[in-house]
């Protein structure tokens, strides 16, 4: 005998995957997004006017800056102004007699255009490298001003052993993105499996499907079904947002990090929370009798996986507070936050341990609860389930 | 092993001491029947009664809160959903499905694999075959009816349970799935019917159980239940008809009447007085109608 089960996994993948809403949704958005991104990233630089290359003029009163091959110095206004009106230069300012006891300068630029304004970071080095030369400071020392820090954050437990670290901005960003697309995956995985209960209902297809079928093996099915649909497009956007990444100047910003382990728990994560978030889902659309009702009851649940991403800055700030622990343990937050505190601090083992048997047994208790609420919720046609027919459901065998 | 082979060949479904509760309600209080192998068997009972409710707790669907079903000779299991069809009351099926498509779903549920030419066979059967590439919402409601009939029958149960099979069904198409009905009796397969029709019950029915507020009111062979609820006389006459002595009830139509006959009435009496007050066409004395034993005992229960 066949699985059952795979059976309706298949025809809910098959089914769904072929929709054009998922077609669009899958693949002509991340491609909508991604491809005037990629685009600007990859052409926006040309279509920019060559700012490196575009010559800033001075006048210095206050003598002691030095032209190089980017900054020409004139005599005086006039000269630099004919050779602002002349495009020779694409601003130029004026160093004041009184500049050590003021620092003050005035840029003068051409009206209106916005990519010939002077960029005053690099005029900032400039004055900073001639003050810094005009001090008798040498090249290193010269340098080390420039750059004073190099930042790595290290703190230490009671006994002195190493707890945080705080990686760059790759090493963060990475598994930050990683919980948000946690969240996107389980929540869009979960509203296909709600569309797909509910349509069930609004076919009133339960009874027939319950006779071939038991309504254990019928939950799995759909959960499995559509987790597939909703990995399969999480996995379209990851892929697309790769190969976006690593061929643009972000792909620099995650180079090196090692992620291996990270994914691997983020799989697990994934796999765990999804079913935790279905099979809650699924026994609100199952007592519900339209998509708007469905909705509106799973928002308990969806407000759960609103709450990590209210608390994102404070769980960075503070990935080691009690607020951050507690919801590492509570089942419907802890994919996420565990996620977003990973990067952060070196969570131990237990905890992670601990929060992943809580997940598991929390999925029990509720798998068997909402079962039985799945089974009922199916036979009921036209009529929204109220708390008192939930508790008639839950005392059913 | 001989044992249970014939008990399978003799009773096909046996439910004993059946109780279900929801809430407080006792939808079913204990009721025990037996169905037999290749028979009619007829469920009824009027709206509220309890038949959806026993009929989804011989499905599995809802669990019992006492009592034991056996069918088979056998407790129930999941291989045995595959032996059972169903046809539930609520025309229920994927509107935007092709109609090959919904039978083959429901069929590989029930763990049918290439069976491409057998739904040719039931499309054409029930003629629905240029239906075969639409969409179902495409079918109308009586069509979605045969479309539902045929998904129940395609895996060949040994038992067809059926909820008012003929709802939505125009004359023609009631008859087909009647002569398909019968014809997959003569097969072997046992049939149990749950409808309000009692005309096709009558017709088609070897037995019957008759539920009402979740208690078994009538149950056994048709014929013998309406013998035991006397005779009544179908008179057809003009005129201003009276009531003789020995008639329990009248149902007076005008020109036609069903007259229920008390215990130990006279026909001849009755005839006689009749024929001396209205003009009589036609005088037939007969076993009362379902429809009047139906009305009867449901009336009495109240």
């Amino acid at each position: 005998m066949k699985n059952k089960s795979l059976i309706v996994a298949k025809y809910e993948f098959l089914k769904t995957v072929k929709r054009k809403g998922f077609l669009f949704a899958a693949l002509l958005l991340p491609l909508l997004i991604m491809l005037p991104l990629m685009f600007t990233m990859q052409y926006l630089p040309s279509l920019i006017p060559e700012t490196a290359n575009e010559k800033i003029g001075f006048i210095d009163y206050a003598g002691f800056l030095e032209p190089e091959q980017k900054f020409v110095e004139y005599r005086d206004i006039e000269a630099a102004k004919q050779a602002l009106i002349y495009d020779n230069i694409s601003s130029f300012f004026v160093v004041r007699k009184d500049y050590f006891n003021t620092s003050r300068i005035t840029i003068y630029s051409k009206d209106g255009s916005f990519f010939s304004s002077t960029p005053t970071k690099t005029l900032k080095d400039f004055l900073m490298k001639n003050i810094l030369r005009y001090g008798n400071v040498s090249g290193e020392i010269a340098e080390k001003i420039k750059n004073p820090m190099a930042v790595e954050k290290v703190t230490i437990d009671e006994q002195g052993n190493i707890k945080e670290k705080k990686s760059g901005t790759g090493g963060f960003l990475l598994p930050y993105a990683l919980a948000m697309l946690l969240i996107l995956s389980i929540m869009t995985s979960s509203g296909y499996l709600m569309q797909g209960i509910v349509e069930e209902k609004e076919s009133k297809t339960g009874e027939l499907l319950l006779s071939s079928i038991s309504a254990d093996q019928l939950l799995k099915g759909k959960i499995l079904g559509y987790g597939s649909v909703g990995l399969l497009q999480i996995g379209i956007w990851i892929l697309v947002g790769l190969i976006m990444i690593f061929n643009s100047p972000l792909g620099g910003l995650f180079a090196g990090i090692e992620i291996s382990w990270i994914f691997g728990l983020a799989i697990v994560y994934f796999i765990l929370g999804y079913f935790l978030f279905a099979v809650s889902i699924a026994c609100a659309a199952s007592v519900s009798t339209s998509a708007k009702e469905a909705q509106q009851t799973s928002m308990i649940f969806t407000m759960f996986a609103i709450v990590p991403m209210m608390l994102a800055q404070f769980i960075i700030m503070a990935p080691n507070s009690i607020v951050a622990k507690i919801f590492t343990y509570f089942p419907y937050t802890s994919p996420f936050i565990t996620m977003m505190r990973l990067p952060l601090v070196e969570i131990s083992f237990y905890e992670i341990a601990l929060s992943i048997a809580i997940l598991i047994i929390s999925i029990g208790i509720i798998t068997k609860l909402s079962g039985r609420i799945f089974r009922m919720g199916m036979l009921m046609y036209g009529k929204r389930a109220s708390l008192r027919d939930i508790m008639g459901f839950l005392k059913e065998k | 092993m001989e044992d249970v082979k014939t008990m399978e060949k003799k009773v096909t479904l046996e439910v004993e001491n059946l109780t279900k509760s929801f809430d407080s309600k006792k939808v079913l209080d204990n009721i025990f029947f037996s169905v037999k192998k290749d028979e009619v068997f007829g469920l009824l009972g009027p709206n509220g009664a309890g038949k959806t409710t026993m009929i989804r707790v011989i499905l599995d669907i809802l669990k019992p809160d006492a009592g034991e079903i056996k069918i088979f000779g056998k407790s129930f299991s999941e291989k045995i959903k595959e032996r059972i069809g169903y046809l539930p009351e609520e025309s229920g099926l994927y509107k935007k499905l092709k109609v090959f498509d919904c039978i083959k779903y429901f069929a590989s549920l029930k763990g049918m694999e290439n069976i491409d030419s057998k739904i040719d066979y039931w499309l054409k059967k029930l003629n629905l075959q240029e239906y075969k590439n639409k969409n179902v919402q495409e079918l109308s409601k009586g069509m979605q009816r045969q479309l539902q009939f045929i998904i129940s029958t395609i895996h060949n149960p040994d038992i067809l349970i059926l909820d008012e099979p003929f709802y939505g069904l125009d004359p023609i198409n009631k008859k087909l799935i009647k002569d398909t009905l019968l014809e997959l009796k003569n097969k072997g397969m046992t049939i149990i019917m749950s409808t309000h029709q009692m005309d096709e019950v009558e017709r088609m029915c070897d037995r019957i159980l008759m539920i009402n507020k979740g208690r078994k009111v009538l149950y056994g062979n048709l014929n013998e239940i309406k013998s035991k609820h006397g005779f009544s006389i179908m008179v057809e006459y003009e005129g201003k008809l009276p009531k003789p002595e020995g008639i329990k009830k009248a149902n007076d139509y005008g020109n036609y009447a069903e007259l229920i006959l008390e215990k130990n009435a006279n026909t001849q009496t009755i005839l006689k007085s009749l024929a001396e007050k209205v003009e009589l066409k036609k005088f037939e004395v007969k076993t009362p109608s379902l429809n009047e034993i139906f009305i009867e005992v449901v009336e009495n229960e109240k």
